[in-house]
């Protein structure tokens, strides 16, 4: 299994956050020292490895026994650097997002929906590593990276994204805020 | 926004390589539930000889 991404993936994370989505700590179940190095690599490079609670909340759901439970949190835990707290303004994000997708909104979960609205509430500082490539859609979050994977018989395919900066809902009035 | 200011972790390489291997088997284990929830659900038609005339 190798690594491959796009030429100057690290530079491009120097300083910046890199949100992890739950198919990543999935797949790294599956490969964990070769994951783990490439984080390690990327951690060198200057990136901060971070995720948020839905995510968890997505990963650790169905644990038949406190083990799995724990050694669910226990990887989230060792890979990453933070978990992103909500704000009010994510809630305001959720919304604005919601209504940009319009009907390709349909088949998105919250959880995505809580990854946009990192992106969109940090901006530049903070990008989204994930193998849901139909659900961030590029009208409105740029696809800066890609990241293959792979495996002896197939490969997978990793988006790293970020949202649009020109990207601006005119009118937030639907929102209850 | 600001992001918040963190200090960078040391992955621990053991500890994820221990856990890793919990959290396949738990993810297969998830996974056959599903699909054997699926098959109920799909199975799950009203008998005809019980239809109400």
């Amino acid at each position: 299994m190798k690594i491959i991404p796009t030429p100057n993936f690290a530079d491009f994370l120097k300083n910046k956050w890199l949100l992890l989505d739950t198919n990543v700590f999935r797949d790294i179940s599956c490969n964990p020292t070769v994951f783990t190095e490439f984080f390690i690599s990327l951690k060198k490079a200057g990136a901060t490895l971070a995720t948020v609670e839905a995510v968890k909340f997505e990963l650790m759901k169905g644990s038949a026994t406190p083990e799995k439970y724990k050694e669910k949190k226990n990887l989230v835990d060792g890979i990453v650097d933070n978990v992103l707290p909500y704000t009010p303004k994510t809630t305001i994000s959720v919304y604005d997002l919601i209504q940009m997708f319009g009907i390709d909104g349909t088949a998105l979960d919250l959880t995505d929906f809580i990854l946009g609205a990192m992106l969109k509430q940090y901006g530049q500082k903070i990008c989204l590593m994930t193998r849901d490539i139909s659900d961030f859609i590029q009208t409105i979050f740029d696809l800066k990276h890609i990241v293959n994977v792979t495996h002896k018989n197939t490969i997978f395919t990793y988006g790293i994204y970020q949202f649009k900066e020109t990207k601006k809902l005119e009118s937030s009035s639907d929102t209850p805020f | 926004m600001t992001l918040p200011k963190v200090k960078s972790k040391t992955i621990d390489v053991k500890k994820i390589i221990k856990a890793a291997k919990v959290v396949r088997e738990s993810i297969k284990e998830e996974r056959i539930y599903l699909d054997e929830r699926r098959f109920k659900n799909e199975n799950n038609s009203y008998p005809q000889f019980c239809r109400l005339s």
